[in-house]
Order: C-alpha cells, then structure tokens, then sequence
C-alpha cells in the first residue's frame, strides 16, 4: 500500500501512455508529445511556485491569474519604452512584490492565504485591466517575437525554460537549507520556531517564489500569443494546485518534491491528450479530472491513516 | 484522608483484560476492581497501560480476553454511548469542550432539553446546568462562553457533564496536570461528595501525593501487567514508587557530584506582566536548577522568554557575560541557549520528518556549502548524536512518528546538543516517557552537567525535581518566592511555598 | 468606568464591526453616488444580490462545520440547466423541483466523498467543482439554453412581497430560517458543536459525519435553489453561470466573521457581508464604474476587512491550517484548552 502511494503516480502516468498508444498511433509521435508538452508548459511554472507555497504550509496561492496577466501586459506594454529585457525583468519583479506582499500579510501578519491571495487576485487584475484599457495590447516588439516563437531542436524556448526551472526548483528544494526549512515549517510550525528557523521569513519566500514563477509563466505565455489579455492566466491556480495535488504532494504541507510536481503536471497533460485522442468531449473530459482529483486525495488520506497504525 | 472500610460490593469489574495492538501487548490479563463508595487509584509510567484499560471501560476500544462486569453482570460494550448508558463517565485530561458555546451549552452537549418542535428551552438549560454546578458547589454562571475559561473551570464543566448522567463509575484521567492548588482542592471536595454518594471513583495520577491524600484503595500498572493492588493506608509514597517502576528512586535520578564553575546564565529583571515579573536568578557551569511551581505559575512562561520564543517586557539575560536579545530564537541559539519544549509532538518535533531531519534542523547553515546541504556531513552528524543518545532504532531515516515518546524526546535532545549549547533549559522533559527512557535522559542530563553544561530544569514531578536538582527554584504567581537547596528540599517546603504565594494573592 | 467593563464593551464592538462597515459602506456609497441611496437602487442591490447571497448561506453551514464548498457555482449553473431542459416535457413546476433535487443531490455526493471516503472538503469540492461544471457543460452541449416558456411563465422578476422578487424573498426567508435553526434548535446548536470541537462532539455521543453530511446537502440545495431561480430570471440555463461565483460567496461568508476553522459565526452576518459586496457592485454599476475598477475596490474592502480582522485578534495560528487526519497517537486537539 505504502508503495502505491510513493509510486502510483509514476505508475498513473506509465499507464496512462500505455492506454494512449493503445488508443491511437499518434500518440508516440513527437508531434504529440510536443504538444502535450505545450499545453503543460506554462502550468509547470505556476505548479512549481505552488509546490513551494503548498510545501511550506500556506495551502494555496490565488493570485496566480492576476499575476499572469499582470507581468504579460507589463512586459509587452513596456517594451517599446525600455527594451525587451528589463520589460521582462521589470515584470519579474512585480511578480516577486506581489508574492512579497501576499507572504508579508500571511507571514507575518497571520491573515488567511485563501482570502488574501484572493483579494490580491481581484485587485491585480482589476488594475492590469484598468491599464491596459480592458482591451488587448496587440504589439509584440520583434524582441518578444522571436522570444515567443523561437525554438531550440524544433522544441519551442518554453520547454528548455521550464526545464532549467525544474532543475533549480529541484536543487532549491531538495538540496538546499532552504528547501529543508521550507518543509520544516510546513511540517511543523511550532518545532521550526524553537529550533531557530526564520518562519515567518519562509513563509514569505514560498510566496515570493510562487509569484516569480507566476509572472515568468505570464511574459512566456503574451510572448507565445504575441498579445497581453488579462484572461489569460483564468484557472492557472486550479490547474496548479490540481498538478500539485495529483501528484502526491500533500497539501497539509511539509511533504512533497518536484519530481511529484513534474509528474503530476504531466499526469493532467496526458490525461487531456488521451481524453482528446480517444474523443472524449471536453465536458466529460472535466468529469474525468475532478474525479481524478479526489481519487488522488482520497489515496492520500487513506495512506496517512495506514501509515499511522 | 485514607481508607473508608463501609465502602460497599464491587461496582465494576474488568477480570483477565488482555488487548494486542499492532507489535505491542498493551495489556496482559489485567484485573481490576472498583467498589461503589470508594476512591481506587490507578498508578504507572506511560506505557504501563492505564490509558488502555481506561478505553476499554470507556468503550473505545474492545478487550482481546477478559470480561467487564458491571454490578455483577457482564456486560460488553459496542461503544462508548453504550458505556456512557451503562453509567460510566469519563472525565478527560484534555478538556475538549467546544470553545464557541456557552457553559450550560457545553454540558448538556447534545442532549439540550428542548420542546417538541426541536427548539431548545434556554432557560431550561440554563436552569438544569446552575443546578448541576450548585450540586458541586461551583461557582459559575453557566451562560459563560467558554472560550474564556480557565482550566479548572474547564474541568468543572467537564464534570457536570460527566455527573448529568447520573453515572455508577466516574474515572478522572490525570485531573490535576492543570489546576492550581485551590481547584485541586476544590475538585478533592467534589470527588469526595461523588464517593459520599455512592459512585465507584476511579482515580489515574502520577502525583503519588495526591494519591496518598485522596485515594482509599491503589492499583499499580507497570508493562501491561497488574502488579498489585493494595489498601492506601498499607502502602507509602516510597513503595508505590518500587511497584511502579520495579527500581528505587536513586537508580532512577543518579546523582553524581560536580564541581560547579563560573555563573553561565545570569537572568536580571525578567518581566512580562502580568505573567511574570521580576525574575532574577543564575545558573553556573555543571549546576542543575530545578523549577517547581503550580502549572500555571508562569515557568514555561519564563523559560520561553529566556530562549527567546516570546518577547520579554523587560529584563536581561546574559549567557558568559554576552547578552542575548529578546524575541530571536536563533540569537538565542547562537549564544548557547538550548531549550527542550513541553510539547514535544508540537513544539519539539517535525513529526512527518526523520530522525536525520530533526536532529539536523537547527544545524543546517552549518552542514551546508553555499546553501547546499552537504548530506554526507549531514549523515555522520546525525549517526554521531544517534550514537551519543543511544536513539532506538538507531535508523536515520525512519519518521519520527514512529519512535516512542523516550526515543522522540532524545531527538529532541539531541536537535539542541548539536549547537553545543551552554545552557541547557529543559521544560517537563520526562512527561508522557516511559520508565526505562526516563532513566536514560535523567543520565543524559547528569552527564551534561558533568561537563560544565548549565541546566534549568522545569518539573511538576516533585520525586524528579527533589532528585535531580542541586538547587530548587519555586515560582508562584510569576515571581520566584523560595530557593531551596538540596539539603533542605522537601515535598512540603517546596508545596508550601508554591502555594503561599497563591493564598497571599488570592485573600 | 471599570477596565473590565471598557474591555468587554470594546470586545463587543469589535464583534459586531461588520454592521459599522455595512453602514460605513452605503453611507459612502451614497456620497458618491447620489442616487444609490435611492429607494428603488436599494431594492435592486438586494434583489441582485439574492442569488450570491442563498449561496452563502448554504455555504455558511458548510463553514460551521468547518469544511468549504467549492462547487456552488457549478452547482448553480447545472440546476438552472436542469429546471430549463424539463420545463417544457415536465411543466414548470416539476422542472423546478427537480432543478433544485439536482442541486441537493450534488449536495450530497459532496457529502459521501467528505465522510465517507475522508476526503478532504476543500479537495472534494474542487474535484466536484470541476467534475459538476463538466456535467453541466455535456448537459447543455456547452450552449446557454432558453425555456419554452420565458421565465416558465411564472412572474419570477415581479415583487412577490413589497418590492422583493422571489429570489429576494427565498433569500430572507433562507436566512430567518437558517439563523432560527442554528442559534435556538438543538439541531443547529450541534452543528456548531460540530465545527468548534469534533472531538468534544463525538465524546458527548454526536456523530459529526451526520451534520457535515447535512451541511452539504444545504449547501447544495441553496445553489440549487439559486441556480433555478437566476435561470428563470434571465430566462437562460448557461454553463458558464456561477464559474466565477465560488469565491465572492466565501468571501461574503468570511467578511460576516465566520471563522474557517468552523465552529463560529453568525448567519445575519454573513448576509450582511453580502450586502457590503453587492452594495459595493451596485454602486459601482451606476457611477459606470468599470469592470476592472470595481474588482479593485472589491478586492481592497476584503483585504482590510480581513488584515483588521486577524489584527485585532492577535497572533493566532499561522494562516489556513488543514486539519491533519487523526493518527494512531490521537487526534491533535485544535482549540486552546487548558494552560501550562
């Protein structure tokens, strides 16, 4: 049983690829793989600052759409006046104040996750779409042209993008003191406190991280569509938390890795390959997901219980 | 006051109680007898099984072998609404009340008297839960929320609703870990007025004390076994100590003579009123302080202060002369403090992680390079302080959860003995622990101190502090009122002064 | 006079903030705003605000008991789907008892995968979220359906007493209701027992899975009630309705002081921090405010409501803390209880 839950994951997604080549030919073509790896791409961003916020105890962040749309529209809008890279670091940056903002307020003031990064989601969006008229910035600077289309071996830039991301996320959480403390004190609050840990500075962090990511995810994604909307980043945080939660990261906190991450993003973008090359519609194609959602849960509290006794 | 001889026939009956969990016999053919009339005290370590034996009379848990009989009919229990029907009442350490309700609401905690369309008669209510408190004679107005009670209050409602059933059997599972000593009394009133009136009273302590005073007849649990039951007035505090542990009180604290060095803390005018005020005292190298008091006197307060986990109001703590600023656990750390919490499943412990990971976490800055845990180093770290503290199982990566509580509370200790600290404050370090364990920190800590480590100890077990300590701080009220050194320390003095202060405060 | 009696009287207003910032935000508004303070822009802020504000109160129980419910906006667009697919083989009235037995039956679900498989409610109801809006959308073959009849012919958007519609009316009927049960019938007081302490519930002989379970069956039934409610309204059954729902109605929930933890609250209030928002929307609407701005200042009230809010209580537990499964060594008592 142990076993299951440690590996099921990889299993599901062994599993999964088994039935999709059963299901059609085109499944083991790099086209498709390609384009699974599309539509996972810039979830695989905001799935990994999840990780660390869902790690480090804090449940959820939010304000992930806001900060999508909001770094894409800063990005693109800026360009023209400033040049491509600080517009992308410009927009990196305020994805890092939100996410130091939001952490202050959870960190240290003790409000409710949920409720502030949900407030933040409101309000950030709310302004990007005041600034950007409540329309579409259509200009894309040949900078970010090339940025949105370029491609490494036929692999479009996002890919190798998130991958280097992956790694660090991975050395950050699993290598570093950091990585150690995050898991500390979303395991144990309390024990993290008397053992000298900076919690409410953690805390902090987890976020910070959560909205760079969100606001890299952001400027790749307007790159890709050559414009800035403020819908576009509309169910990232689902789609993340889902990612996260599939993946066998317990959202109690101080539990998980990236590897579950990685393999839970890609869980949800096979699944939606093979839901799509079997035909099933898009509506059933949800049925499948939240179902898929709680079995994934219920796995996991079922695993704590047999692994208390 | 000692052994009733009127008290009548056996109300309860548990005959050859036997119960497995997974690898571990909890209870091995216990039999255990309670008369109506009569206050039978339970006494043994952790692990001895008093908490088992109580779940089954309770109906949480089934018995493997052996009957329950209740006034000479057997009787088996599905569940405990079943025993709770069957007259059994339960009176809990851990008050679990329902925060948000009221008084009168907490007791009658879904069985409110209400009307025929469902809707509950307030002044009802209100009326039967002032009768229930009158009956034991406490004052409190039962429309109180009860979120902003204290703990004997907390108690009392507890107890009204275990005596609105009108049960046979009442069992008070460790009553007194949280009162002062003027609810203790009050509660011996009201156990006492329960045994006037013919209910069985069944009494878990680890105050031997107190069981000396309140109880007519002890039961002693060690290892699941039942080792003997006897007539209080036969037995004295001493020899419930060898039933209970096998072993005298000297081989369980050893003491061994040190050659006390230079003040290595110094704490001047620590404040924070109104929880405490005004604490001054030193502890020198090899020196071992206790700190008795009341639960409630303010000594876990203090020590949190001193390691900085809370910030202080006012006062000066120096560790060798530099001084340690207020409100930063890891100045503190830096500066030697170590601090041993309480709670250890909270506060000293990231149960989900292992034994590795714990013993590590206030070390990491320095098993790393450029922010990059080292894990070899990491490795022969953790095995060293394994080895030191003679962990069991001596398995780096098994969870926490699943050690003992001696075992988890050597991680514990070993997490602070990994900054090498100076000064060591220990808060409650042998409560919940198994005898053997008990032993081996009680040896951990002497050795400590042979050292030249400064030690605090914080300890509501009297045997413990008396033995261990060259030196005895009482705290009462959140001021230190009597120093006691070793020659002199006695139960007495050390009660009276824990509880003068109190009287003084209360007149 | 004594401090006791100034700190008790301070505690009480700060108990009762939501009202002064009820008041604070109509009174602001109306400054303005000249003519929100209108008769007929007050009514039509509560009119508006019904179909957010049944929700909440459903979702309100489901807080008590300390769960949440994410899918009520799934829930509300799949009954008002329903209620218009039967309206023409069924006839109005079946068609709208149905609508709203599909909602209680998404009620329940949500209720077995809570208690019976031990599911986490946050989970549970994001997997039912996303698996509902997917039943809703293979239902309506992803377009927004219009009944037979408009508004089943029945006077739907007409005052039924005085100027509240009928949404409105279900809306203050609900809450009577509701509050009644929760504060002055032993059923109620038990689901607040539930939410403060479930092991001090479950010592005392209550089964706390009975009233979760019940807490979701209101809380669907209430999105259902919505749901057909806002189809007959707009004379539309769309998938689309209430995606964006969820969140507002917790807001609204936690605005009016419920603690997420469960255990704690007030029904009035909750329908009072709905009004704050839909005042706030309404408002907003006639100033021509636009769409982005309005989620602004939203979003701005709920960040100081909130911020004041853990303010003034101090220094609690750190942010959202799921409650960890029980283990083999006892449940981790949640409350304060006890000192040391």
């Amino acid at each position: 049983m142990l076993l299951l839950g440690r590996y099921g994951i990889y299993v599901g997604l062994v599993l999964l690829c088994i039935v999709g080549t059963a299901l059609s030919g085109a499944f083991l073509t790099s086209t498709n793989f390609l384009n699974i790896g599309l539509s996972v791409g810039y979830v695989g961003f905001v799935a990994i600052g999840m990780a660390f916020v869902v790690i480090g105890g804090s449940l959820i962040d939010l304000s992930i759409p806001g900060v999508i749309a909001g770094a894409g529209i800063i990005a693109l809008a800026t360009e023209p006046t400033i040049g491509a890279v600080p517009a992308i670091l410009l927009a990196l940056l305020v994805g890092a104040l939100v996410g130091l903002l939001n952490g202050a307020a959870i960190g240290y003031l003790k409000a409710n996750p949920v409720l502030v990064t949900y407030a933040a989601q409101i309000i950030i969006l709310g302004i990007a779409q005041a600034a950007a008229g409540a329309g579409f910035i259509y200009s894309r600077g040949p900078a970010f042209n090339w940025l949105g289309n370029a491609t490494i071996w036929g692999v479009p830039l996002v890919l190798p993008i998130l991958a280097i991301c992956l790694l660090g996320a991975y050395v950050a959480l699993s290598r570093s003191t950091f990585g150690r403390r995050v898991f500390a004190t979303g395991g144990g609050y309390q024990a993290s406190r008397v053992a000298g840990l900076p919690v409410r500075r953690i805390v902090m962090m987890t976020f910070v991280i959560s909205g760079t990511l969100a606001a890299l995810a952001g400027v790749l994604m307007s790159a890709a569509l050559g414009s800035a909307q403020q819908e576009i980043g509309i169910g990232y945080e689902f789609n993340a938390i889902t990612a996260v939660a599939i993946g066998g990261t317990s959202l109690f906190g101080g539990e998980g890795s990236i590897g579950r991450v990685l393999a839970g993003v890609l869980l949800v973008g096979v699944l939606n390959n093979v839901m799509i090359l079997a035909g099933v519609s898009i509506d059933s194609q949800g049925i499948v997901k939240g179902a898929i959602i709680v079995g994934a849960v219920a796995l996991d509290v079922v695993l704590r219980r047999v692994r208390a006794r | 006051m000692t052994g009733d001889l009127e008290s009548g026939p056996p109300v309860l009956r548990m005959r050859g109680i036997s119960k497995r969990f997974v690898g571990v016999k909890a209870l091995t053919d216990v039999t255990f007898e309670a008369r109506a009339g009569e206050i039978h005290a339970i006494v043994g370590e952790n692990g001895a099984g008093k908490s088992t034996l109580m779940k089954i009379l309770s109906g949480v848990h089934q018995p493997d072998e052996g009957t329950i009989e209740i006034d000479a009919e057997v009787v088996s229990f599905s569940g405990p609404n079943q025993a709770q029907e069957l007259g059994v009442a339960m009176v809990y350490q851990d008050f679990d009340l329902v925060p948000e309700l009221s008084v009168a609401e907490n007791i009658f905690l879904g069985c409110q008297p209400i009307s025929r369309l469902g809707f509950v008669r307030r002044s009802e209510l209100r009326k039967q839960a002032a009768a229930l408190l009158d009956e034991l004679e406490a004052e409190l107005d039962p429309t109180l929320v009860v979120k902003d009670l204290s703990a004997g209050q907390r108690q009392l409602i507890q107890i009204a609703q275990a005596c609105g059933r009108q049960p046979r059997i009442v069992v008070f599972d460790e009553p007194t870990s949280a009162l002062t000593e003027h609810e203790a009394e009050n509660l011996f009133k009201i156990i006492r007025r329960l045994k006037d009136r013919g209910v069985a009273v069944v009494y878990i302590s680890h105050r031997l004390a107190e069981v000396m005073a309140i109880a007519d007849r002890v039961t002693a649990l060690r290892d699941g076994n039942l080792v003997a039951t006897r007539d209080i007035a036969d037995v004295s505090q001493d020899d419930m100590v060898h039933l209970i542990v096998g072993r005298t009180i000297t081989e369980l604290f050893p003491k061994s003579d040190v050659a006390f060095g230079q003040p290595v803390l110094e704490v001047a005018g620590l404040s924070r009123p109104p929880v405490f005020d005004d604490i001054s005292f030193s502890v020198r190298a090899g020196e071992i302080v206790g700190m008795a008091g009341l639960v409630g006197a303010g000594r876990t307060e203090i020590a949190r202060a001193i390691f900085g986990l809370d910030k202080r109001a006012g006062g000066v703590v120096t560790v060798n002369g530099a001084s340690v600023p207020s409100g930063h656990v890891d100045a503190a750390i830096r500066a030697g403090l170590g601090f041993v919490p309480e709670e250890r499943k909270s506060d000293g412990l990231v149960l989900d992680e292992t034994v590795s990971q714990n013993l590590v976490l206030s070390s990491l800055k320095a098993l790393a390079r450029l922010g990059i845990i080292d894990r070899g180093r990491e490795r022969s770290f953790a095995q060293g302080l394994v080895q030191r503290l003679d962990v069991r199982p001596p398995e780096l990566n098994r969870q926490v959860m699943t050690l003992s509580g001696g075992n988890q509370q050597k991680v514990v200790l070993g997490k602070c003995l990994a900054s090498s600290p100076k000064v060591l404050i220990l808060d409650e370090p042998t409560a919940g622990i198994d005898v053997a364990s008990k032993a081996e920190i009680h040896r951990l800590i002497g050795s400590l101190a042979e050292t030249g480590v400064a030690v605090l100890l914080i300890s509501s077990e009297l045997t413990e502090i008396i033995a261990a300590s060259d030196r005895i701080l009482v705290v009462a009220g959140g001021r230190i009122v009597d120093e006691v050194p070793r020659a002199d320390a006695t139960e007495q003095r050390i009660i009276r002064a824990a509880t003068g202060a109190v009287e003084a405060a209360t007149r | 006079m004594s401090e006791h009696r100034l700190a008790s009287i301070a505690a009480r207003l700060f108990a009762a903030r939501i009202y002064f910032v009820l008041v604070l935000t109509v009174v602001i508004a109306g400054i303005l705003v000249p003519s929100f303070t209108q008769a007929l822009n007050l009514e039509n802020t509560f009119v508006q605000a019904s179909p957010n504000g049944l929700m909440a109160l459903g979702e309100t129980l489901v807080i008590f008991t300390g769960c949440i419910d994410l899918s009520v906006g799934s829930t509300l667009a799949l009954s008002g789907i329903v209620a218009v697919i039967l309206q023409g083989p069924l006839g109005p009235w079946p068609a709208i008892a149905v609508g709203i037995l599909s909602g209680t039956g998404v009620g329940a679900l949500n209720g077995l995968i809570v208690t019976r498989l031990g599911v986490n409610a946050f989970i549970a109801t994001l997997g039912t979220m996303i698996g509902i809006s997917g039943v809703a959308f293979t239902v309506s073959g992803g377009q927004p359906l219009s009944p037979p009849n408009i508004g089943f012919g029945l006077p739907i958007n007409n005052g039924l007493i005085w100027w509240l519609t009928p949404p409105a009316v279900a809306f203050v009927v609900a809450c009577i209701l509701l509050h009644v049960v929760i504060t002055r019938m032993r059923v109620g007081r038990n689901l607040m027992s539930v939410g403060g302490s479930r092991e001090a519930s479950r010592r005392a002989g209550l089964r706390p899975n009975a009233y979760v379970f019940g807490a979701f069956v209101a809380s669907g039934t209430c999105s259902g009630i919505a749901g057909v409610m806002l189809a007959l309204g707009l004379a539309t059954g769309s998938p689309i309705i209430g995606a964006q729902s969820v969140l507002p109605v917790v807001a609204s929930v936690v605005l009016g002081g419920a603690s997420l933890l469960g255990g704690s609250g007030s029904v009035v209030k909750t329908m009072v921090g709905v009004l704050i928002i839909g005042s706030l929307s309404t408002a907003m609407n006639i100033a021509n405010v636009a769409s982005w701005d309005q989620d602004i200042v939203i979003g701005a009230v709920l960040l100081v409501v909130v911020l004041g809010g853990s303010l003034g209580q101090g220094v609690r537990r750190p942010g959202l803390r799921l409650p960890r499964p029980a283990t083999a060594r006892g449940t981790p008592t949640g409350d304060t209880a006890g000192t040391a």
